[in-house]
């Protein structure tokens, strides 16, 4: 159902303008935070572990697109989870000491937990990414959607004969405003 | 008699809400008008006995596109979205409509009543399931609840209850687990017949609130086909609500929704360039979740007990059909 407000609410926590512009920006311009190292960079990155990219190699390091830096930002905590599940798996093959296996199992819950907060970080704009599993590793994340489809304003003219129009006289084209009726018994306007 | 073609290009659910219209047209001037239609979604008038086609050339037949501007004063008014269409025909046309029944009006052939329904397709067995709307449009992502706290209410019946996962591709709807995944598989048509099987519907406000009403129920069956809808603070209650649906809001609780539905577009914005951005357009009160308030304060638990109401309701014992 198609309803933009346009009144104003009784009692609604209102905020000035200018806060809503500032808002409106912040927004807009949800992106990894500027403290975001991409673990491909790192030393020690182990490639095996990070994921494709809707099946692909995905972006490459240093990528400036806002969708490609997000898309990196999630296969960065993705690729986190795997490596973690990956020493879990090994630490059990191995018969590893419990505090070992507590020690990995803990960091997993800190990973996920820091995917969910990511989640919720782009949940209101949309944004996810949408994980292919193969046994506890994450092969592939495929994401939603590129960027939305943009809105532009667009400019059409046409030309419409509009029956019955050129029986009202000049004088009524003119002047303030005039709400008129016009109908041919087939259309109304 | 009078020739008419009705349009309307909006979103499934109004064309849903103007099947109403029509019938009830029909029903207070019976053999006045004949009647046909041009919406965004043909699927929807199949089998309609009020359809009639009518050629636009023909020098009888006049269009009107139909509104519903009693919308705008839908928080202070005690309507229904149902007398939305209904009044502008009134005003447009000198009519004295009044609604005859509380909700759309979809048919289904004979042929798609009794074939096994997708659901019996895919698993082999007729069981009880809940068709789930976890997501929706990008124009209007404010109704949008969290799709963890989907998946919480997935889980909580696990093993009783079959969740049919539905939503149209390209639309936001984050994958739920556990249940049967329908996104993007199906029609306008087949969601029809998707709904005419369910017991039930947890959705937002959204189309298949509106189908739940609409489409008639299985033979044998005589109590409403059960709807939670998660609702928030956006729209008032009494426009959106039909009859035995459950509708969990906020409206009169915070104080953006104090005096009735804030009708905002967007939790933030999205930056396509749509008007829906426009400051004017946004969420007043948007939660560190992500969430607006409205949507946030309803809990997994609330929902999932108001399923278990609704779902009790209709005497079925979960993971059987009666």
């Amino acid at each position: 159902m198609r309803k933009i407000s346009k009144k104003h609410v009784p009692g609604a926590n209102h905020k000035t303008p200018d806060a809503m512009d500032d808002k409106m920006r912040e927004s807009t311009n949800l992106e990894p935070p500027s403290d975001f190292a991409d673990p491909r960079l790192r030393r020690g990155f182990d490639p095996v572990a990070w994921p494709l990219c809707n099946g692909n190699s995905g972006p490459v390091p240093g990528a400036t697109d806002l969708y490609e830096r997000r898309c990196v930002e999630f296969l960065a905590a993705y690729y986190r989870l795997n490596q973690f599940n990956r020493r879990l798996l090994v630490a059990r093959q191995n018969s590893a000491p419990d505090k070992k296996i507590r020690s990995i199992v803990a960091r997993i819950n800190a990973a996920t937990v820091a995917l969910e907060k990511l989640e919720d970080r782009y949940a209101p704009m949309g944004f996810f990414g949408e994980p292919v599993m193969d046994g506890v590793f994450y092969r592939d994340i495929v994401f939603v959607r590129p960027e939305l489809p943009r809105v532009y304003p667009a400019l059409q003219s046409s030309h419409i004969a509009i029956p019955g129009l050129e029986q009202i006289p000049p004088s009524e084209l003119c002047g303030p405003v005039k709400i008129l009726r016009v109908g041919d018994g087939k259309m109304d306007f | 008699m009078e020739k008419w073609i009705f349009e309307n290009w909006l979103s499934p659910g109004d064309i849903v809400v103007l099947t109403a219209a029509i019938r009830d047209l029909h029903r207070a001037y019976p053999g006045r008008f004949l009647t046909d239609v041009r919406t965004s979604c043909p699927a929807l008038w199949e089998h309609n006995p009020y359809v009639t086609q009518l050629k636009k050339e023909d020098a009888e037949v006049r269009s009107m596109v139909c509104h519903y501007p009693l919308i705008h004063r839908c928080n202070s008014t005690p309507y229904h979205f149902i007398h939305g269409f209904i009044e502008y025909l009134n005003e447009e046309l000198g009519l004295r409509i009044r609604p005859t029944e509380f909700k759309g009006d979809i048919y289904l052939r004979d042929e798609e009543k009794q074939k096994p329904g997708l659901v019996e397709e895919t698993l082999g067995e007729s069981l009880p399931y809940c068709i789930i709307t976890a997501g929706g449009k990008y124009d209007y992502t404010i109704k949008w609840w969290h799709r963890r706290r989907w998946q919480e209410v997935v889980d909580h019946f696990k093993g009783r209850l079959v969740f049919v996962q539905v939503g149209e591709k390209g639309h936001y709807h984050p994958p739920l687990k556990n249940v049967l995944d329908f996104r993007g598989k199906t029609t306008l048509r087949d969601l029809v017949r998707l709904v005419y099987q369910a017991d039930g519907i947890l959705c937002p406000v959204t189309l298949h609130m509106h189908l739940a009403a609409a489409v008639p129920l299985p033979p044998g069956r005589k109590r409403l086909r059960s709807c939670v809808v998660i609702a928030g603070g956006r729209e008032p209650v009494h426009w959106e609500q039909y009859p035995g649906h459950h509708f969990l809001h906020t409206i009169g609780a915070l104080e953006c929704c104090a005096a009735g539905g804030c009708w905002k577009s967007r939790t933030i914005a999205l930056g396509d360039g749509s008007m829906l951005d426009a400051p004017a357009a946004l969420c007043l009160d948007v939660t560190s979740k992500g969430l607006p308030q409205c949507m946030e304060t309803i809990s997994a638990r609330q929902v999932w007990e108001a399923c278990e109401l609704a779902i009790g309701s209709n005497r079925l014992t979960l993971g059987k059909r009666k």
